[in-house]
């Protein structure tokens, strides 16, 4: 009954007061002697917390290894886990005998605080995957960015396999701390990869937990890397059909993927699936450019007797505005010794205008060998375009029928199909356009060609040319086109002169107009009856080669594509 | 490099439309035209009359252009008539034998006459 509190107010409450009041606080408290760390007293909440631990030892000696080495240091403030519990103490002094630990259980927090941390590395990761990724269009330095990153934070070795083509797969691999490896493997063994043919056959991934690590191929990781403890595959989505898989692999028996892992891997790869998938289609439509662009190249001009063939081709300074000018050149055939040469613009740029291109180009040559004359051509030509069916575009051109004529002179017959008509460079200088005209080809069920024949004498010259050349704007203003009188001007400059100087003169005068940078398509193709007399040894008869024109060209074309 | 390569204005008198271009109509500037056109062939004209007064140059691209539209007013019963042609675009036009499909007129005025259905 003394327990009662007294009718009067005492100045030390009893220490049964004093144990309920600790007992009823939420902090966790334990009451040690200054002089050796005698635990006195543990209140419930610190029972709670640390169970097993009684008053009458020292603390010294607690199983809280920290605890006690932060007595044996003299530090005032400790972490430790305790049966799977984060305790944070921090020591307050209670008078001269006495001092207490005061002890939070921080497990929540550290975890929240982690989550957080990992949170903020998953969001960095990906900012940092999607920069990377997005940076370039090269299929293989997508590959290579994809097992990077996927080795430096998801797992312990990484390794993309594309689909099969030809049945090969194409595959990458970085185990992490090491340098890339790639190959090709055999289409038939990438099944022993457990989870691979689901994932390349579009199957939402399987969990990581459900693959058997065990199982994976010997031949996925090098033999250094040792037992693999998880193993992750995931689609990496492209267009319509998976770009490949990546495949995860982390060491030791107690590696695991968890859910927020095989979250944050999914995610990865599909921002690496569209960039390998992109790059890809990049690749395929640069092939395709490269392959129609082969095809439109003007091709080796033959060297008739009696004949000189010139050819110049600049192609617009922008690749894929593939398309445009062209000139061809068919050989005699059976019954016609002629050498026929056709010079034209189709209308546009870019696949369409390449397709009809090699269409015309097909067409004429199909034309030559049935010995057409270069009205029929069109003729036929035109027909044969408008019947197949829905295109717009059409093209025009011009076709020469070249023979040899007596005492070295040539005879050209010449039609046009909307076409500038041809200049001719006499012996004396002067410079006049062949006398032809011609409806575009492509557009009109009839159309109407009026053919020329003209003769060469022996130093002049016939250039056929596009309208890139009189169209191509430059000069004092930079807009103002090159024109026909300009171009008629620098013919006549170019009396006198071999073939090739003169169809080079020319270009060099087109691009300093232009100052280099042609907008348009440039085509030139010359024919000149040589020259007859031998003035000097250094004509050796060979056919002139040009250092300029043609094979130049045909070099800078295949060195762009690429 | 605000200004416009090819600028278009399009007035339509019944079902004849009326577009003036000033400029230069080649393959990248032609969409203007196109456009202009494609509105007024929309709204229901069935000719239409090209004012190439204003026009110094024309390219293989303007040339397509005024293939298209001949062969889109044709189908609906009209007619592609050009007016005005400069010298340089007159050029071009002989050169490719179009002015044997498509009626050129001196003026404005004759081509919208002659567009207009008669009777």
């Amino acid at each position: 009954m003394d327990t009662r509190v007294p009718a009067t107010p005492v100045l030390v409450p009893a220490p049964g007061l004093l144990r309920a009041a600790l007992d009823a606080a939420g902090e966790a408290v334990l009451l040690c002697t200054a002089e050796d760390h005698t635990i006195v007293l543990v209140n419930a909440a610190a029972k709670a917390l640390l169970p097993g631990l009684e008053p009458g030892v020292t603390a010294a000696r607690s199983p809280l290894a920290e605890l006690a080495r932060a007595i044996a240091e003299g530090t005032s403030t400790f972490t430790d886990e305790y049966l799977g519990r984060q305790v944070l103490g921090h020591r307050r002094s209670l008078g001269d005998d006495h001092y207490g630990w005061y002890l939070q259980d921080i497990t929540e927090e550290i975890a929240r605080a982690q989550e957080f941390q990992a949170e903020r590395d998953r969001t960095l990761f990906l900012a940092e995957a999607s920069r990377r990724l997005s940076a370039s269009l090269h299929q293989r330095r997508c590959l290579r960015t994809t097992v990077e990153l996927a080795a430096a934070h998801l797992a312990d070795a990484a390794v993309v396999v594309l689909p099969a083509r030809r049945r090969q797969s194409e595959w990458m691999r970085l185990i992490a701390g090491e340098s890339v490896e790639e190959g090709m493997l055999r289409e038939n063994v990438l099944g022993e990869v457990p989870g691979f043919e689901e994932a390349l056959g579009g199957f939402p991934p399987i969990p990581s937990r459900w693959l058997d690590a065990s199982q994976v191929p010997a031949w996925l990781l090098p033999e250094g890397f040792g037992p693999v403890g998880a193993l992750l595959v995931t689609p990496l989505p492209g267009n319509a059909e998976p770009a490949g898989a990546l495949i995860l692999a982390r060491r030791g028996p107690d590696a695991v993927f968890s859910a927020e892992d095989e979250m944050l891997a999914r995610i990865f790869a599909a921002r690496a699936g569209a960039a390998i998938s992109a790059a890809a289609l990049y690749r395929d439509q640069v092939d395709t450019t490269a392959i129609l662009q082969a095809d439109l190249l003007p091709p080796e001009l033959p060297q008739p007797e009696g004949v000189e063939l010139i050819g110049s081709y600049q192609a617009a300074k922008d690749a894929l505005r593939i398309g445009g000018d062209f000139y061809d050149v068919f050989g005699p055939v059976d019954d016609s010794p002629e050498t026929v040469v056709a010079l034209g613009d189709v209308c546009g740029k870019g696949p369409e205008a390449a397709v009809l291109t090699g269409k015309v180009r097909q067409t004429l040559r199909a034309l030559r060998l049935v010995n057409a004359d270069p009205a029929a051509m069109l003729t036929v030509l035109n027909r044969a375009l408008l019947g197949s069916g829905r295109q717009h575009r059409f093209v025009t051109l011009v076709v020469a029928a070249i023979s040899r004529a007596e005492h070295g002179r040539v005879r050209i017959c010449l039609a046009t199909g909307g076409h500038p008509a041809p200049l001719l460079l006499r012996a004396d200088g002067t410079v006049e356009p062949v006398e032809v005209s011609g409806t575009l080809i492509g557009v009109v069920p009839h159309i109407s060609v009026g053919p020329a024949m003209v003769e060469l004498a022996p130093g002049e010259l016939c250039l056929m040319y596009s309208d890139g050349l009189t169209e191509a704007r430059g000069g004092p203003s930079g807009t103002e086109q090159y024109g026909e009188s300009r171009l008629r001007d620098a013919l006549a400059s170019c009396a006198g002169m071999p073939g090739t100087a003169a169809v080079e003169r020319v270009r060099q005068l087109v691009s300093d107009w232009v100052h280099g940078g042609v907008r348009d398509d440039i085509a030139m193709l010359a024919v000149r009856a040589p020259s007859r007399t031998k003035l000097s040894l250094m004509d050796t008869g060979v056919a002139p080669v040009s250092p300029f024109a043609i094979d130049a060209r045909r070099g800078d074309r295949r060195g762009r594509s690429r | 490099m605000t200004e416009q390569i090819l600028t278009v204005s399009a007035t339509t008198e019944g079902p004849v439309t009326v577009l003036s271009a000033a400029g230069e109509i080649d393959h990248d500037s032609r969409q203007s035209l196109e456009d202009a056109a494609e509105a007024a062939l929309q709204d229901g004209s069935r000719s239409l009359v090209l004012d190439l007064g204003a026009v110094a140059f024309c390219d293989s691209g303007g040339l397509s252009l005024f293939v298209d539209l001949h062969k889109r007013t044709t189908t609906r019963g009209g007619r592609l008539h050009l007016a005005s042609v400069q010298p340089a675009v007159t050029a071009v036009l002989l050169a490719t034998n179009l002015d044997r499909l498509l009626p050129v007129h001196a003026t404005v005025g004759e081509a919208v006459a002659a567009a207009r259905p008669t009777g």
